[in-house]
């Protein structure tokens, strides 16, 4: 399709490890439509984070892409050397990360870290980068831009500082943001500021946004595809409501349960999926979820399910759903 | 900043006023008559009452402190007794040309060597290079510098004469000259500071090179080599800095011992002779130029350190 923006296709990162070596991520595809919003959900340490890297090519150094093609723009990035893939970083793609408190260079002013950026990638005179970097602020909702330019990120607060980084990444007008947990450190009430700003830039400047979270009302508010990563793998794909509506997967299915709801019976205990997400040496056999799944079946236990299409535009891997499999 | 200048210089001067009370105080409070030490064992008590009237000696202590500080306040550190009445200042002033100038030669050695070898070992940590580094700087901050001075002087003069063995040009003998003479006692000293800053600089290098700073630095497409020098290294230096001043005191105690290997008419040479001569006055001005020079380098280290870390403010 020529409107796909990005598309990862069997995506496999590895880590070399003391212990040995670790599959963080495992045979993950999606892609990325031109100005869509795609949601990737999971629990802490599931691979969301190592995609994101994976796709800027930013992995620490013991990190490997040892399979997979990422195609961005009609391009695979994976054959793209060090220098094109900075062309690319911070200006095609820029990323915004979780901690708006350490992502920023304490020495040097939010000015200059925006304007480094513009400067990195266009070629502009002094008096235009520094107009571009108080346009950048202004865009993300900074008051009196022209002045904060000459202050450090100490004296920001987090909501301020998010809203830098935000205009650090748009800087360049990108194709794709990549926003790693963008809210998780702001307070509740910052958070949905913050998520409305991206909303609105979105709309406005037609970027395409991979949001990576933990927080299934984040993924309510601003995707309209969802991604369930689990253990290193994709188990669920599906556009937003009907994920919200029916999820397929039960891991997906925990997730929603989980959910603390207002005007439910208070006295009821919130669901909790029983069990620990498994060590990354020591995956189990058959289904990765399937020692906490509440439907595991005999099979779950024997082989690895397909990742498949069970309705138009939703995906999951799971034994569960493999009799309804309609496209076969 | 003005405020806080003040404010700093106000310790200087308590600094200067707690050292000269010391200075002042163990020099009387020593045991025996200095008058007595000074004209050795043959004097007679006359001569020793005498020459005790002259200096002094007699009055009572607090009014002696009194009249000493005042003096010192206006300048005079009194009179030289080996140098036959030479005014102190004048005495050190003399000799600390010299070992102000290694001392200072020392340090640019140091911190420059320290802070690239530093930033080097951590940009390709755990290479070859990194472990190259780490050994030689494992050996620099364990070799004592006197020693070092002779294997270089030995090495670099007797073997391969590049170099003089010893001696000292002032500046006013012209730069080259001067820096020629001045190479082997400064690399002597140096090279153990340089080596502590180095191994200090590397585990600073590789602690801020793990910040979230630093990703978000190379997600904006900057070239490795700005990553490293512009972000790391701008964060990994400020705890370095803090420490020159302690490295410049280390410098100049090793400039006293080095001094005697490469025969350089410093303030150490000065200071030994003046113990054995037991020249007081001498031995008082030394130690309150010593300390006035290392409150000094302190006092710039710490403005500097104001001016690279945003977050201090006074």
């Amino acid at each position: 399709m020529i409107n796909k923006l990005l598309e990862v296709r069997n995506l496999e990162t590895i880590f070399t490890t003391e212990e040995g070596i670790i599959t963080a991520v495992d045979n993950v595809s999606f892609s990325i439509h031109k100005g869509e919003t795609i949601g990737i959900v999971g629990e802490s340490g599931c691979g969301k984070s190592v995609t994101s890297l994976s796709i800027m090519r930013l992995l620490p150094n013991n990190g490997i892409i040892r399979f997979g093609t990422i195609i961005f723009n009609g391009e695979n990035l994976l054959k793209k050397t060090e220098k094109e893939m900075r062309d690319i970083r911070g200006n095609e793609i820029s990323m915004i990360f979780q901690e708006p408190m350490t992502s920023l260079n304490p020495v040097y002013t939010i000015g200059e870290q925006v304007a480094e950026t513009i400067r990195m990638h266009q070629m502009l005179n002094k008096k235009q980068v520094v107009e571009k970097s108080v346009e950048a602020l202004r865009m993300v909702g900074i008051p009196l831009p022209e002045k904060r330019i000459n202050e450090y990120p100490h004296q920001l607060s987090g909501g301020m500082r998010q809203r830098v980084m935000i205009a650090i990444a748009l800087a360049c007008n990108p194709k794709l943001i990549i926003a790693d947990e963008p809210t998780t450190a702001l307070d509740v009430t910052i958070q949905a500021q913050i998520l409305e700003l991206m909303k609105g830039l979105k709309n406005n400047l037609n970027t395409s946004i991979m949001l990576i979270t933990h927080d299934l009302g984040v993924i309510a508010e601003m995707a309209e595809r969802v991604l369930v990563m689990y253990a290193g793998q994709v188990v669920e794909e599906s556009p937003v409501d009907e994920l919200f509506n029916k999820p397929l997967h039960p891991y997906t299915e925990g997730l929603m349960k989980s959910i603390p709801r207002i005007g439910k019976n208070t006295s009821e205990r919130l669901h909790i999926i029983k069990g620990m997400v498994p060590h990354p040496l020591e995956m189990p056999k058959g289904c990765r979820f399937n020692p906490r799944c509440d439907y595991t079946m005999d099979i779950c236990i024997q082989r690895s399910p397909e990742y498949r299409e069970i309705y138009p535009g939703r995906f999951v891997r799971c034994w569960k759903w493999e009799g309804l499999a309609a496209y076969e | 900043m003005a405020k806080y200048l003040i404010k700093r210089l106000a310790a200087v001067i308590t600094v200067m006023i707690i050292v000269g009370v010391i200075v002042f105080f163990m020099m009387h409070l020593l045991p025996g008559n200095p008058a007595a030490m000074m004209l050795g064992p043959e004097a007679t008590q006359e001569e020793i009452t005498a020459l005790a009237q002259k200096m002094g000696l007699d009055r009572p202590i607090p009014v002696q402190f009194i009249e000493w500080f005042s003096n010192i306040i206006k300048g005079d550190l009194g009179t030289s007794i080996f140098f036959q009445g030479m005014p102190v200042t004048q005495v050190v002033y003399n000799h600390f040309q010299a070992t102000l100038i290694l001392t200072l030669f020392g340090l640019f050695i140091a911190v420059f060597f320290g802070i690239v070898v530093g930033v080097i070992a951590a940009a390709f940590h755990n290479s070859f290079i990194d472990r190259f580094f780490m050994l030689i700087t494992s050996v620099g901050v364990a070799i004592p510098n006197f020693w070092l001075g002779l294997m270089l002087a030995l090495f670099f003069s007797i073997m391969f004469p590049i170099l003089p063995p010893a001696g000292y040009k002032p500046f006013s003998a012209g730069f080259f000259v001067s820096i020629k003479y001045l190479i082997l006692p400064a690399v002597a000293i140096a090279f153990g500071q340089a080596s502590f800053l180095a191994r200090m600089t590397r585990a600073n290098m590789l602690e801020v090179l793990q910040n979230d700073y630093i990703r978000t630095a190379k997600a904006k497409g900057l070239p490795e080599y700005k990553v490293i020098f512009k972000h790391g290294l701008k964060n990994a230096i400020i705890p370095t800095l803090t420490v020159i001043g302690l490295s410049f005191a280390n410098l100049m105690g090793g400039a006293v011992v080095t001094e005697q290997i490469f025969n350089i008419p410093g303030i150490g040479r000065l200071l030994i002779k003046s113990v054995f001569t037991r020249d007081y006055p001498v031995i008082e001005g030394i130690v309150l130029y010593i300390a006035a020079a290392w409150v000094i380098i302190n006092l710039l280290v710490d403005i500097l350190y104001s001016l690279i870390d945003p977050r201090i403010k006074y």
